[in-house]
Formats: C-alpha cells, structure tokens, sequence
C-alpha cells in the first residue's frame, strides 16, 4: 500500500489488521498518527465499567425466563413489541434461600378416564407452599419453589406431557409414581415407585429413572435400588487418529507443496478423559479422511465452539476452513478463512490461510480482495506460500 | 449453499446432557420448544448478553435486564432461523443488538437521563489527579456514546467493544457491509474527536 487509504479502508483495517495497512503505518506519519489516536479511543472505551448481575439476579433472571418460555409456549408466537414484558412473567422468585424447607410433592398414577382439555394433576397443598400451574393440558407445567404438595397425575396419553419445573432441573413424568424432593427451588431427590420418570437437570446429565431407582442431586449421583432397566453402555470412540491429514490435497489447489509434514492432532486420551471438544477434533479427522467434508467442516466448527480459547481452537478453525473449501463450499471456506485471520492473526498458517483465500477470491471473480490476501502472504517464511502468492497475484495481473 | 447445521448429535456419546451439547445442537433444541436448552443457551451466553447489554451509554438496571430477557425470548422464538453463518454467540448477541434497535429507542426519556448524569456532583477524591482525569476521560467517552445515534452504538460496541468481525456483524444486523463500516468509522471518529477536545 503506497498512498494512504481512506477512512473505509483505515476503518477495515484497523479492525482486521490489514498486513498491508500495517506496513504502510511504519512509514505514514500521518495514518499512524490517525490509527493510534483511533485504538486510544477504543481502548478508552473497553476501560469503561459494565455492572454485571449478581448470582441471584442472574438465577431470577434463569427462573422467570423457563417459566416465562412455558406460559407463553401455548400462546401463538408473537412478534417483537418491545420491553416490558419481564415483569408479567417474573412470578417465581428465587432469592429466598434462608428458608430451606423441604418439599415433598407425590405424584401417583390414577386409574381414571383421561381428562380432556384441562388439567391432569389434582394437587393439594400440605404446608402453604410456592407453586403455580404453569399451563394445563396437553403439556402441563407445574412449577414449584417451596414447601410441599400432593399430586395426583392421571395417566397420560399419546401427546400429552406432565412436568414439574424447579429452579434447577424439571422432571417429566410418563405415568408414574414417585416422590420428588426440593429445598428452595433446587431438587434434590427423585425416587420412583413405579412407571418412568425422566429428570432434567439444567447443569447435568438427563436421567431416565424406572421402578426402583432414585436420583440425587449429591453424590453418589444415582443409586439403584433395584436395577429394572439398565442405561444402554456408551459406545466407545474410535481412537484413531488419523496419521496423515490431508495436508498436502488442502493446499494442493494453491499449488503448494507442503515440505514439512501437518502435524498430526496429538494423541486423543482415553475415552474416559476425553474432552468433548477432543472427541469432535477426533471425529472431524475420521470425516476428512472418509472424504465427508461436510461432517469435517461441522466437527471442526464444534470444536471451536465448545472450546474457543482453547489448545485445538486455532487448528480446528484452520482445517474447517479447509473442509469447506474442500467440499467446494467457497463462500462459506472464504468467510471460514477470513474469521481464521481475524481471530487467529498470529498463527503461523496465516500466510496459508491467505493465499487459500487469495484463490477462492480469483475463482469468485473477487480480484480486490484476492490481491490483497496474496499481498498479505508475500512475506510467509515459507518459500512455497510465497510463490503461490506470487503466482496468485500473476494471475490477476492477466 | 445455506442450509442449517444442527450436529444434534450428543457430544460424548449416549447420556450426554443439554451441558454436552453443541450451540448448534442447543439452539435447535430450544427452537422446538426444549426449555432445558434454553436453559443451557442461557447458562452459557447470559454473560455475554448482560455484558453488550450493558455497554449502552447511561442505560439503567431495568433497561438492561429488559433487553436481556427480551433477547432471550427472541432466542427462543427465532432460533428455527438460526443458518449457521456466524458463531452461535455472535447470532445470539445480534438478537440482543436488533432487539436494542426495537426497544431501546426511547431517545427522551435517555436524554432525560443524559442529563442528569452529567448534572451528578463528582465525589472524587481530589488528591488523586490521575484518577480524576481518567474518569473525565472515561465521561467523555460516555457522552460521545450517548450522542450516536442507536445504529451507530451498536455497531461500535460489537465490532470494537465485543470485537467481532465485521463481515459478521453486517450479516446479523441484515445491513450491507460498506453501511457498517461508515458506521463504524463515524462511532469511533465522534469518540476521538470528543477525547481529543478534551485533551486541548
Ligand atoms: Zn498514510
């Protein structure tokens, strides 16, 4: 960059952290003058203080929000109409936690017709307590928060749900029997007598509780009574990593012959250890390697999501990028690349990364864009990306 | 193509739990009515809303909370159209940006507060010059925020403040990349200008 951009270009640039825009500042009094002023700005800004929620805000704001979602889940969507309506449903409050009474609430199966259009449940309450009949049938809710009551539930047909709602997890029952135990809105106890009873926790595994079975909110987490029905064994990851990611067949299309092998993703641990995000990093390799670049590209993209600051976020952001280009997704590998750039400024792939880019962007008819990305892969240590770049700009010189 | 990524696929096997799940698979959840999703949706990005929410010049406890619960309702009505081209944060946080356009525009009643924000006595302690004058400086740029119009807040607090990239924030606030930049470019002009004339 020779002359100086104007205020759209600086404005990108300063965003994106143009290479060519960077270059240009070394030498540009006048835009380093501008760039600095313009980060001193926006460094003044994050500085200014943001008050977050307390924990029992936040929890409040968890509460009325579930409940809030089952009230309205029965009314027909309605559009945006603005604020206002936090109020009308922040019926629950969670805030007291001084008065830890326990809650008993016993559901039992009824023999009886089934009720049509209105409530299945006939509860009667044994000690004042905070509950609320959040919607009737088909899918009723009954929330609960302190104090104890006594259910009776008749049994349930195809398309019909009965849940109970606490501040912490919701428990569904599938014609049963059992006895569920809460102090302040938490659970803490569900022990089933008979039928199926599903438990949600919001921060946990679900758990599918038969006859005989009890879940508990301490440790040990489950304890079986009488085993009816046992959970089905998780299978087995496959381990394999795969030796040799096409590294090579990536960057083939740039004409760049990789010398130094990609390192391979490092050993996975056992399935026991196993982080979610190193199970997806394992299973977008076992997709690339079958040549299923679509699941590739969305694996990578998990493990980027599941742990964005993490050991495998870079790579994974990199090789999903490649995915997509390699199941000709160019759009999507073009903005892949991009957001890989703008997070990732400092990876070593990043001349790579560019020159990729730099050849999506000629296929597109995109020569700005594609010019600047192989400008910006000119100085890449590595002698091969270079001559790619250099070609890639050669070629938009014809 | 454009179609929808739901790895609804549970991470980990069977008896992972909505906390194992994807954003994607979470989302897609939540959009068919599973409110444990939202829950989680909720447990992971209330942060990040409360956080935007809460870098809106002068805005006060109620608004925020407002703007946080309305966005997550939005979340959860409009999560079937969620397509897969930004982070499912960065979507979530362009709920919460659209949702401030709506609701937070109240200008008079926020010029109302503007006022006496700046009519508020500084209690500061003298002694400390720094202090004082980083938190002119921390004013000034509270009054240059205040004065953009709402477009111009929130591009400059989701691309500068939240630093999300641009190309992103143009395709969540449905607005062409060129107006997000001028955007852009005229939020932190007005900031520099008003650090500036403070500094003279
Ligand atoms: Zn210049």
């Amino acid at each position: 960059m020779t002359t100086c951009p104007d205020d759209i270009e600086l404005t990108k640039a300063l965003s994106a952290g143009d290479p060519a825009f960077a270059s240009h500042a070394a030498t540009c009094a006048s835009c380093r003058a501008t760039w600095e002023a313009t980060l001193h700005a926006i460094d003044v800004a994050r500085q200014r203080e943001v008050p977050m929620p307390t924990a029992s805000e936040r929890e409040a704001m968890r509460t009325s929000l579930l409940a809030g979602s089952y009230t309205s889940a029965s009314a027909p969507a309605e559009a945006l109409v603005g604020l206002g309506r936090r109020r009308r449903i922040l019926w629950i409050g969670v805030a007291s936690v001084a008065a830890a009474a326990v809650v008993t609430l016993v559901i039992l199966s009824r023999s009886s017709e089934p009720a049509q259009g209105h409530a299945h449940a006939s509860i009667r309450d044994l000690d004042g307590a905070s509950y609320k009949i959040a919607t009737t049938s088909p899918d009723e809710i009954v929330t609960l928060h302190e104090g104890s009551i006594d259910v009776e539930v008749a049994p349930l047909h195809t398309g019909e749900r009965f849940r109970v709602l606490l501040a912490d997890a919701e428990v569904e029952v599938h014609g049963t029997a059992f006895v569920l135990t809460a102090r302040a809105g938490h659970l803490i106890n569900v022990s089933v007598r008979h039928g199926i009873v599903e438990v949600r926790p919001f921060s946990g595994h679900p758990r599918r509780l038969t006859a005989g079975e009890a879940w508990s909110a301490r440790p040990p987490e489950i304890t079986v009574a009488a085993p009816v029905d046992a959970s089905p064994v998780p299978p087995t990851p496959t381990p394999n990593a795969p030796s040799e990611p096409r590294a090579a067949d990536a960057v083939a299309r740039a004409k760049l012959p990789r010398s130094e092998p990609i390192a391979p993703p490092s050993p996975p641990a056992p399935p026991a250890q196993r982080k979610p995000y190193e199970v997806a990093y394992a299973d977008a390799w076992t997709s690339m390697q079958a040549g299923d670049f679509a699941t590739a590209a969305t694996a990578f993209m998990r493990v980027s999501l599941l742990d964005p600051d993490g050991p495998l976020a870079e790579d994974a952001s990199f090789w999903n990028a490649v995915a997509l280009e390699r199941g000709k997704e160019s759009t999507r590998a073009a903005d892949a690349f991009r957001f890989f750039i703008d997070h990732f400024p400092r990876s070593p792939r990043i001349g790579e990364a560019n020159t990729m880019l730099g050849w999506i962007l000629v296929d597109a008819r995109r020569p700005d864009e594609a010019a600047r990305r192989f400008r910006a892969a000119l100085t890449d240590p590595t002698p091969a990306i270079r001559e790619s770049a250099r070609a890639g700009l050669e070629a938009l010189a014809k | 193509m454009t179609g929808k990524l739901v790895p609804l696929r549970r991470v980990g096997g069977v008896g992972g739990g909505v906390a194992e799940l994807s954003d994607e698979g979470l989302l897609a959840a939540c959009g068919a009515g599973d409110v444990a999703a939202l829950g989680a949706l909720f447990d992971r990005y209330s942060d990040a809303v409360y956080r935007f929410a809460g870098r809106f010049p002068l805005i006060d406890k109620v608004d925020r909370d407002d703007l946080v619960q309305t966005t997550f309702l939005e979340v959860r009505r409009t999560a079937g159209t969620f397509r897969g081209q930004s982070s499912v944060k960065t979507w979530i946080l362009g709920v919460a940006a659209n949702v401030a356009r709506v609701a937070l525009r109240s200008e008079r009643r926020q010029q109302e507060r503007q006022a006496k924000y700046l009519e508020q006595p500084t209690t500061l302690p003298l002694r400390v010059d720094e202090q004082i004058e980083q938190r002119k400086l921390l004013a000034r740029v509270e009054t240059a925020l205040a004065h953009l119009s709402r477009e111009h807040q929130v591009v400059f607090i989701l691309c500068d403040l939240e630093q999300l990239p641009g190309t992103e924030v143009a395709r969540i606030l449905d607005i062409p990349e060129g107006t997000l930049w001028r955007r852009l470019h005229e939020a932190r002009k007005a900031i520099r200008t008003e650090i500036e004339r403070g500094d003279k």
